[in-house]
């Protein structure tokens, strides 16, 4: 029996073509389905349609019958009669979601006072324990909280605990978990499915992640422009997948999980940049006389052959992008020295010399937004040029040989960068970082922003202009599946600590560290016969501004012993990597 | 470059929204005629004509808008003021946004104690009693054209530093200042040509905005006998003098301040048009 039907679903907006083309799919009681598809797929725009939540300039036809009725495109008073009691949705983003302005208990007794679910008396008692049930801690404490003062994983379990408040019998989930970090990321996906089984609520899970799908769903549906391409149980999908296009998205995740680099770590003689015992910190903007050092990293020590790519990973908090600001100069260290080629590398990007700052370059996060929109691609590509021997530069041949390096049409260097695509963007970013022939580039979450196959392409891109240059890179990011396709050592983050530092290779069979073998197992796998390892006694991280004392890790640490609080772990040899663990040696992780 | 993106910005602004089209089309249109006009007429603005005093508006020997007191041609006259109205718009609000831009990108992207010391400075003008000033200034020199734009556009910088500074506070954590600075580029080739071109469309807007306000300014002086002086005109100095002779000959009065009115919603039209479509959030649209 479905519990909802869609059917010939089409949505589409003045002036474009159909956001969704014909969708037909159904979700049975209790059944959890994932929706995958890359962004622009229509994903988010079939969620709302079935909440009665699309914009008003939308047009929308076919029919959304849930338990039997036909509810699209009813009237508000209608829908008001489904929402909260019959089917509820989780957004991608919580802190938008919850209302910045009310205590966290409170916005869920508003949910339940405006659908009169239980008596007045009862409001405060069924809120709280709607906050125990999704697992937040202290949730008396939390109760009383306003949305700012929670992590992100603890919003999201606020949004679930609203979400399920009122025992919807469908739970459409719009990319819950692509705002947190992994190891968060697990536990409220291992919490969604505790829920499902306690409530026996049906569950449609949006996600453009195939491995968060493999564990959690039992169908799926794939949207591709609009247009579903397969329908399917997951493991038929997973292992034979019927249409091109799903064919090639399982082939990229799982290439991404197993694949390892098939290259030799480089053993040049002199490092390129050594960096010893840095230490960053800042100050957290705040009143003068409560402002607070922040120690973003600290006592950090690493070396980079030429030639080589040494990944930094990390949740978010862990201090890899002060450590990537502090090298390139947009930060000041506190402390430490570094060495470029032998040569003392200090102070801000400004006071550096120009051969300094030649030789380390960087890529960022949001390709769009480091590139100035006001520029030209080629004034952009040929202002390092520009600036580094003014009046010797044969402008349209060197832009039109970056782009063509790159991989871009020279064509596109008249045009301005909200005209092109977030990897053409980045490529931009990419040729600008090279023209200067730089001996580091440093790549800070250069890839995070961008879909599947533009990824790969890019992370193809730097792989093969580090071979025909020699370029090192430090590689900053959150996702181990680039890890594993870029890097020849990983460098794992935890508060501002080094928690380990290791061949790529050895850490993905051989993780020497406890938080390494966690986030390693938070990555959720493609694949379902595996499935996700719930974290749940994990917990989330503390914050930066008050570390714990002794090894930063030990209170979310399962193998912590009495020593962890009080003494902090030295970075000590192993056979092929370097943990800071008291008890590396005894632990078979 | 930058000029290109500004008229680039305009015309699809223009394209976009109605009333930036209509009032657009109406200042340049009011602009053509001021001045085109004077050139067709056959009367001069300051030839008195004492046999032909207070005629009303007829076509009859082309005073279209009749003749004033001392008999001058009153089309003329109008003309001339809105030249003289507009050009001082424009040239103070001109001046404002020279000043303002450079002060307040400067003070923006140094920061620090730098910043702090350049914006107090701006506080402590903003104290000063702006009319008071000018009394003092007119006083103490001849009343001169040249004044009333130094004064109305020493006000209007004021506002545009603060806002320019703002702007590039914001704009100086963006990625493309940080490659910038990594790629080396100055710190004075940053605020000019990073960040100034990311401020026009902010900028453009407040300037149709303070237009209509140094108009005002312009006409209140006028009003008060410190504008413009005679024979020169402006739309301020004859609403004032047509005030005087209200009751005699109405049109003296109606027709300099209709103009002005048309002048001044068009402007602010024209400026709240532009900040709906130059605001990044409706960029989605």
């Amino acid at each position: 029996m479905s519990l909802l039907t869609v059917s010939g679903l089409n949505i589409a907006y003045p002036g474009s073509a159909l956001v969704i083309d014909d969708l037909n799919f159904s979700v049975k009681k209790g059944e959890a389905v994932g929706l995958v598809g890359e962004s622009g797929s229509g994903k988010t725009q079939t969620a709302l349609s079935i909440m009665g939540l699309l914009p008003e300039n939308a047009v929308a036809s076919g029919e959304v019958v849930f338990d039997g009725e036909n509810i699209l495109g009813a009237p508000e008073r209608t829908l008001n009669q489904y929402r909260t009691k019959r089917m509820s949705i989780v957004f991608q983003d919580p802190m938008s979601a919850l209302n910045p302005y009310i205590r966290v208990g409170e916005q869920l007794n508003r949910i339940l006072i405006e659908h009169r679910l239980v008596g007045e008396d009862e409001v405060d008692g069924r809120s709280l324990e709607m906050l125990q049930l999704v697992g937040l801690p202290d949730a008396e404490r939390q109760y009383r909280s306003y949305p700012h003062q929670l992590s992100g994983g603890m919003r999201q379990r606020v949004m679930i605990a609203a979400a399920l408040i009122g025992r919807p019998e469908l739970l459409i989930a719009d990319e819950p978990t692509t705002a947190l970090d992994v190891t968060v990321q697990s536990q409220i996906l291992g919490l969604l499915r505790n829920l499902r089984d306690k409530f026996n609520t049906a569950l449609l899970l949006i996600t453009h992640d195939l491995g968060v799908i493999a564990g959690n769903c039992e169908r799926m549906l794939v949207l591709k422009n609009g247009a579903l391409v397969e329908s399917a149980p997951t493991r038929q999908v997973f292992t034979a997948p019927s249409h091109a296009d799903s064919k090639a998205m399982i082939a990229a995740a799982r290439r991404s999980d197993l694949r390892p680099r098939p290259l030799e770590r480089p053993t040049g003689d002199q490092p390129v940049l050594q960096i010893e015992n840095l230490d960053v910190s800042y100050f957290v903007p705040g009143e003068r006389r409560s402002r607070r050092r922040l120690e973003a990293v600290k006592a950090l020590c690493m070396t980079i052959a030429p030639g080589e790519t040494v990944a930094v990973v990390g949740e978010s908090g862990s201090g890899k992008t002060s450590l990537a600001r502090a090298v390139v100069g947009l930060l000041p260290a506190q402390d430490g020295s570094m060495t470029l080629l032998g040569k003392p590398l200090t102070g801000q990007v400004e006071s550096r010399s120009n051969e300094m700052r030649r030789d380390l370059q960087m890529v960022f996060q949001d390709p769009v937004g480091s590139l100035n929109p006001a520029m030209r691609i080629d004034e952009i590509i040929i202002e390092p040029l520009t600036v580094h021997n003014p009046g010797r530069v044969n402008a349209n041949q060197l832009v039109g040989e970056a782009l063509e390096r790159v991989g871009l049409d020279a064509r596109l260097s008249k045009r301005f960068p909200h005209e092109l695509s977030g990897g053409q963007a980045q490529r931009v970013a990419i040729a600008r970082a090279l023209v200067l022939k730089p001996k580091i580039l440093i790549c800070d979450e250069a890839v995070a922003a961008l879909d599947g196959s533009v990824r790969e392409e890019i992370l193809e891109l730097l792989r093969s202009e580090q071979e025909q240059s020699g370029l090192s890179m430090i590689f900053i990011t959150h996702d181990l599946a680039t890890v594993r396709q870029i890097s020849h050592r990983v460098l794992v983050m935890y508060l501002g600590r080094v928690c380990e530092l290791s061949d790529t290779e050895s850490l993905f069979i051989r993780p020497k560290h406890p938080y390494t073998k966690a986030l390693l197992d938070a990555v959720p796998i493609a694949d379902p016969d595996i499935g996700i390892v719930v974290l749940s006694e994990l917990g989330e991280a503390p914050s930066m501004m008050h570390p714990p004392p002794g090894c930063v890790f030990h209170p979310r640490c399962t193998y912590s012993v009495l020593r962890c609080g009080d003494d902090v772990p030295e970075l000590q040899r192993f056979e092929k990597t370097n943990a800071a663990c008291h008890r590396a040696a005894e632990l078979d992780l | 470059m930058s000029t290109g993106l500004v008229v680039s910005g305009v015309s699809r602004a223009a394209r976009r929204s109605r009333s930036v089209r209509i009032c657009g089309g109406i200042l340049l249109a009011v602009a053509a005629v001021a001045i085109i006009g004077p050139f067709i007429s056959p009367h001069s603005y300051l030839t008195t004509d004492f046999n032909g005093t207070f005629i009303e508006p007829t076509l009859r020997n082309y005073h279209l808008f009749g003749t004033d007191d001392l008999g001058r041609d009153l089309f003329v006259r109008t003309l001339m003021g809105g030249q003289v109205t507009l050009l001082v718009a424009i040239v103070a609000s001109f001046v404002s946004l020279v000043i303002g831009v450079a002060y307040g990108a400067i003070a923006g992207y140094a920061g620090g104690h730098i910043d702090a010391i350049m914006m107090r400075a701006v506080d402590a003008l903003y104290a000063l009693p702006f009319i008071f000033l000018v009394i003092l200034l007119m006083v103490v020199f001849e009343r001169n054209f040249l004044l009333i734009f130094v004064a109305i556009g020493a006000i209007n910088w004021l506002d545009m530093a603060r806002i320019v500074r703002g702007q590039t506070i914001s704009l100086k954590q963006r990625e493309f200042v940080d490659a910038a600075r990594l790629i080396g580029v100055p710190p004075w080739r940053i605020i000019f040509r990073h960040i100034t071109p990311n401020l026009l469309g902010v900028v453009i807007v407040y300037v149709t905005l303070t237009i209509p306000q140094a108009i005002l300014v312009e006409s209140f002086l006028s009003f008060l006998g410190l504008g413009i002086q005679e024979p020169q005109t402006s739309l301020g100095a004859l609403v004032n003098g047509g005030v005087s002779q209200m009751e005699r000959a109405p049109w003296l009065l109606l027709i300099p301040a209709v103009l002005l009115a048309v002048i001044l919603l068009c402007f602010n039209f024209l400026g709240d048009g532009l900040r709906d479509l130059f605001d990044p959030r409706q960029d989605s649209r």
